[in-house]
């Protein structure tokens, strides 16, 4: 792509695009002399586009709620009346927020231990030298890239009271249960669920950290006499403890982020036994028409997942070798 | 000859431009475009399309623009055009709902174009008004309803030795039916709908009602489930499934052929006989909702209605003569016989075409048209929604044993009162 010069002339795109980027770099370097008047045109103009979309679609409404958390508005009221950190302190007193971060938390516990060890567990076997690996690693995979939505109603008759799951008890001659309603199984049906719709993504983050363990680490224990469990317990374990961290982080993340299966599947309950973070803040904003109230909540879901990921970046010493 | 081209030609060009323009001036351009936000799919939408089109036929000084928008975004479709004032003319929407958007400011006044149109809006059910009965004023019209009845299946019944054609009339019947089902079938004697807090309300109140209860007193200022009547309603349902004869995990299992009976709205029965995509799983019958020794008969009921919304005085008039044209006696028919919800208009459900039409095409709906004056609804107020969930879910503390039934309606009590108070 070319763009006209001052003197009328052409020039690259990138010419400017580099121009710009320096006129930046001067910017933010302390002590710097004028940065020339074209660098800061240059530099205004190609970042103005991405700084219109990214101001309009995300740092808006991130500060338009940051605003409505600290109102009282019904959604249908033209007037929103002002109430400083009352939607907060109402939280704090709130049984169903309390119930709600208990099922949270024992849903993201669920997820976390269920993701690390099924994803090392498969990754282990799809590192191995087997035939038809690539169709292994795609088939793991596919959960992936299905849609929740459909994996919830795929996964709903498979919990039916006559769903498949029963027929498989019921040929084991075990008891059928209902998985989704009876409030000590359904949060375990949903932590299976998403385990399965996020084993394929996990596996290949193993799959990598375990390709990235230098192989004659495992040629000189073989020879030291260990054997598969002990290479496991002290080759791989300690070496992929990196991603441990990385899909613990995100299985965390994406935990305190759930909504569409509990939508899907259960409503939250029986007997809010399943009525995790995400769908008590739906609930609260969409069906409760308290935006206000939800706003504060989604705040309180950001501030739990930010210090989460913190403690979590400190204890593993920074991240760095898992992310960097 | 030359001449005599250029001539030509220059006809021919103003004749070109002449032509489309005379010809957008000799049609009359409807003077009056009414927008309508619906949510009606299938049959209904079909339905309601040719309705729309019969109007405009009939009046050709309007044009309408349908839209169709999911019944489950309805609601906040509605707040973001009310804040970004970009509403419709006029909505369909489920009446629960009118209360909260009377509060936007936008709502018409319906009382003025009644009068003007000489509705007598006395051949309205009343609790289907009630709706809409705001501030004094009529913000909203009912357009249709359905309410709760009993539905069996009829191969189970059999099944059980039971007859397929006498739905039971009372609540110790349905129990003593329920229990030869499950003893002699296996599959659950009754379903209730316990799996959502709303479903609770809605199913359950029929029950209240029966009985004389309310739920909340008459000023709808504190809860009045804590009653007798109450107590029993709620015992009903929580002793059936103590006993085993009715299930506690989730709502469907008599959909799929798993339980003898269920109650449901009406609605169920044109879902089932009205639409092709969706035939009724199994021989099925219906029947009045099981009344009680010493109650008498009740119902739930649901109720859509039409808002019509403030707007420059010609396009406002224009939603409401359309909203009243759908809802006069002989266009009611019209639309309660194909989509199969119930009539709103006491002429209509008394005219001999409906009945016949009923008797004819839809007898398992007859028992829902003979509840109607009975039934009643849910709480028209804009704490509704919390209220129903905080209801809900301590019944369902009591029917998963977690409390009993007087502790769960006393904890609602307050919980309740409490959302009232504000």
């Amino acid at each position: 792509m070319r763009v006209q010069d001052e003197s009328g002339g052409w020039m690259s795109a990138a010419i400017p695009l580099r121009t710009s980027f320096q006129g930046l770099r001067r910017l933010v370097r302390r002590g710097d002399e004028r940065y020339p008047r074209e660098d800061v045109v240059a530099a205004v103009v190609c970042l103005l586009p991405a700084g219109l979309i990214l101001g309009t679609f995300v740092f808006y409404p991130i500060l338009w709620s940051g605003y409505l958390s600290l109102t009282s508005w019904n959604g249908f009221s033209p007037t929103v009346h002002f109430v400083g950190l009352a939607n907060y302190a109402h939280l704090i007193n709130d049984a169903v927020f309390w119930n709600s971060l208990s099922v949270t938390a024992r849903y993201a516990l669920g997820v976390v231990i269920l993701n690390c060890s099924l994803g090392l567990i498969v990754a282990v076997g799809l590192d191995a030298p087997l035939r038809g690996r690539s169709l292994y690693r795609t088939i793991y995979f596919l959960p992936v890239v299905t849609s929740s939505v459909a994996a919830a109603t795929i996964w709903g008759a498979l919990f039916d009271t006559a769903g498949y799951a029963n027929v498989l008890m019921g040929q084991l001659h075990l008891p059928q249960p209902d998985w989704l309603g009876n409030p000590s199984l359904a949060l375990i049906s949903l932590v299976m669920l998403t385990a399965w719709t996020s084993i394929g993504l996990n596996t290949v983050l193993y799959l990598t950290g375990l390709q990235a363990i230098p192989v004659p680490l495992y040629e000189a224990a073989r020879l030291d006499g260990a054997s598969a469990w002990q290479q496991l317990r002290h080759i791989t374990f300690p070496l992929v403890a990196p991603t441990t961290f990385l899909v613990a982080v995100l299985s965390i993340i994406n935990a305190f982020q759930a909504f569409d299966i509990v939508y899907v599947l259960t409503g939250g309950g029986p007997v809010g036994s399943t009525d995790v973070l995400g769908y008590f803040l739906y609930r609260t904003t969409f069906q409760f028409s308290q935006f206000g109230y939800g706003a504060s909540i989604a705040y309180v879901v950001f501030a739990i997942i930010f210090s989460t990921t913190l403690i979590q970046w400190r204890l593993s010493g920074s991240g760095s070798s898992a992310l960097g | 000859m030359q001449r005599l081209l250029k001539v030509a030609l220059a006809l021919l060009i103003m004749v070109s431009i002449v032509s489309p323009w005379s010809a957008r001036h000799s049609v009359a351009a409807p003077a009056v475009k009414v927008t309508i936000w619906y949510y009606w799919v299938q049959t209904a939408d079909t339905e309601f399309k040719a309705l729309v089109s019969a109007y405009e036929r009939s009046h050709p000084n309007v044009s309408i623009t349908l839209v169709n928008v999911p019944s489950d975004q309805m609601q906040t479709k509605l707040q973001a055009a009310a804040a970004a004032h970009q509403l419709p003319n006029l909505a369909m929407i489920a009446a629960e709902n009118v209360n909260n958007l009377s509060q936007t400011g936008q709502l018409a006044d319906l009382l003025p174009y009644a009068r003007a149109s000489r509705t007598s809006l006395s051949d309205y059910y009343p609790e289907t008004l009630s709706f809409g009965k705001l501030h004094h004023k009529l913000l909203a019209l009912p357009v249709d309803a359905s309410d709760v009845g009993f539905f069996y299946n009829k191969s189970v019944y059999k099944q059980a030795g039971l007859n397929p054609n006498k739905p039971p009339k009372t609540w110790a019947e349905l129990t003593s039916n329920a229990k030869k089902i499950k003893a002699k079938t296996g599959v659950w004697g009754h379903e209730f709908c316990i799996q959502y807090p709303d479903c609770i309300t809605y199913g359950w109140f029929g029950y209240l009602y029966e009985l004389g209860g309310r739920f909340l007193n008459k000023s709808n200022t504190a809860a009045a489930f804590n009653s007798p009547a109450g107590r029993k309603a709620m015992s009903f349902w929580v002793d059936s499934v103590k006993q085993g004869i009715s299930p506690a995990g989730n709502w469907g299992e008599f959909s799929k052929g798993r339980a003898g009976s269920n109650q449901d709205g009406s609605f169920v029965v044109s879902f089932w006989q009205g639409t092709p995509s969706a035939q009724a799983p199994f021989d099925f019958g219906t029947g009045k909702l099981p009344v009680p020794a010493g109650g008498h008969e009740s119902s739930t009921l649901g109720v859509e209605s039409g808002v019509v919304f403030k707007g420059t005085p010609a396009v406002q008039k224009a939603a409401a003569d359309f909203l009243f044209w759908f809802t006069s006696p002989r266009i009611v028919a019209d639309w309660s016989e194909p989509t199969g919800f119930l009539p709103v208009r006491k002429s209509t459900v008394k005219s001999t075409s409906y009945n016949t039409w009923l008797k004819i095409h839809m007898p398992a709906l007859m028992p829902f048209v003979k509840m109607l004056p009975s039934a009643k609804p849910r709480p028209s107020i804009p704490q509704w929604p919390r209220i129903s969930t905080a209801f809900g879910l301590q019944f369902q503390e009591a029917v998963y044993g977690k409390k009993t039934v007087q502790k769960a309606l006393l904890d609602a009590t307050k919980q309740i009162n409490a959302l009232l108070r504000g």
